[in-house]
């Protein structure tokens, strides 16, 4: 469970970290269950880690792989920020694609 | 006088529907009839078959007849295959009347045409481009005078390596736009792009182009309407409506509005480099290749941003606040066409 506010700093300090792994094509902040009711106080975010595509865990390297909760520094010790993968295929400008011709 | 049903019967004997009830006991015959009828029934010129009422010399008759559509009426000695003026069905007691009338030749209707005044939803680009959406009608500030389209930099600065002054078109080159006939606008000016290795310090993909002399553009974005103005308030679960060049109109649902991402574009002087947005707006999947640069609105017709990426199953647009300021531009609400 996290806030919109802790989701933006976990967003903040760990982008870097977050998307340099394998497949990531975007780092976000979604609902921490797809379809969950929204509670008072929008207290049940996650960061979202777009990835091109999911892998089971057994073929991403150990440094690829998204830890479900990420830690940042709060003013109460730490705060543990769920994240959720979410597949997303391949980004692109959306022009007419030439190759789709 | 031929009833809906008998004229509807008719219709499938003649255009071939294994649908059509009762025509299993009489199949053989029916067959013979479609054989019979073939050559003008896939002659050259026609436009499809439906039930309406005659039209003589221009005047609507109640009698409903078998119609057959022609792209236009030729003379008799012309045609090689003539419609005849009755058809026998088998099952149906009585002949079955004819009426031949044009209506021009029927196409898929895309916004890959030209149009004037230009539309925003419509086919426009840069010379160097394919094609994208023209998005909406602004105004610079510092202008009082001048009138803009607003669209992608990379629809109509040619991802920023483009020159103020190049030729826009519409519809783009993908659609057969070509300069000098289909220039409706000049590359105005584009929010450039910051190469980082890391992070994400971008907001916009966002350029004008700027309308001149007979120019024509209107205001009134296709089927959605002239912009009821702007909001900055987007959220998660909202919808969202665009029209565009590809799709037309379609509406999404915002998933994400803290969404980063990094994508290569072309760097002034050559080559590409490592482009990193924030703050954009991920969507489900409403749009497709040639859409980028459609104004995005929320359901009250309001602007809330500006649609420019996406993957198979998702559409991403920048919030319109960053890109308004980028440019120093106003989206115009009031209907207008440029003359």
């Amino acid at each position: 469970m996290a806030t919109q506010q802790q989701c933006k700093r976990a967003l903040d300090l760990l982008e870097g970290e977050l998307s340099n792994r394998k497949n990531v094509v975007g780092l976000g902040i979604v609902d921490e269950e797809e379809g969950a009711p929204r509670r008072p106080g929008g207290k049940s975010l996650a960061v979202a880690v777009y990835v091109k595509k999911k892998l089971p865990l057994d073929q991403l390297a150990p440094e690829d792989v998204v830890p479900p909760v990420v830690k940042i520094p709060g003013r109460k010790g730490t705060i543990r920020v769920p994240t959720r993968v979410i597949e997303q295929g391949e980004v692109r400008l959306e022009p007419v694609g030439r190759e789709s011709l | 006088m031929a009833t809906e049903k008998q004229l509807l019967l008719a219709l499938d004997v003649l255009t071939g529907s294994e649908m059509a009830p009762g025509l299993e006991t009489m199949r053989a015959e029916a067959v013979a009839v479609r054989k019979a009828a073939k050559p003008w029934v896939s002659a050259k010129g026609i436009q499809g078959f439906g039930i309406a009422e005659r039209i003589t010399a221009g005047k609507v008759a109640k009698e409903l007849v078998l119609k057959v559509y022609v792209e236009k009426k030729l003379p008799k000695a012309l045609v090689k295959n003539l419609v005849p003026p009755e058809v026998e069905v088998p099952g149906v007691s009585r002949k079955i009347p004819t009426d031949v009338e044009p209506i021009g030749k029927v196409e898929l209707e895309s916004n890959t045409s030209r149009v004037r005044p230009a539309i925003p939803g419509y086919s426009v680009g840069h010379v160097n481009i394919t094609a994208g959406t023209y998005g909406c009608l602004v105004r610079r500030k510092d202008d009082p005078n001048g009138w803009y389209i607003l669209s992608n930099s990379h629809v109509l600065a040619d991802e920023g390596v483009g020159s103020k002054g190049d030729n826009i078109i519409q519809p783009g080159d993908l659609d057969g736009g070509a300069a000098p006939g289909d220039v409706i606008a000049k590359l105005f000016e584009w929010v450039p792009f910051q190469f980082t290795p890391s992070g994400y310090p971008n907001l916009v993909d966002a350029a004008i182009a700027k309308l001149g002399g007979m120019k024509r553009a209107t205001s009134a974005i296709r089927i959605i309407g002239v912009p009821a103005g702007v909001s900055n308030v987007v959220r998660r679960g909202m919808e969202v409506q665009k029209c565009g060049r590809t799709t037309d109109h379609t509406v999404g649902i915002i998933r994400d509005v803290n969404y980063r991402l990094a994508l290569t574009y072309k760097k002034p002087g050559g080559g590409t480099g490592r482009v990193g947005l924030r703050d954009q707006v991920l969507c489900t999947r409403y749009t497709a290749g040639g859409d980028s640069g459609s104004a995005v609105l929320n359901r009250s017709k309001k602007v809330v941003g500006l649609h420019f990426a996406g993957s198979p199953s998702s559409s991403i647009f920048n919030r319109i606040r960053p890109v308004l300021a980028g440019l120093k531009i106003n989206v115009v609400t009031g209907l207008v066409v440029v003359p």
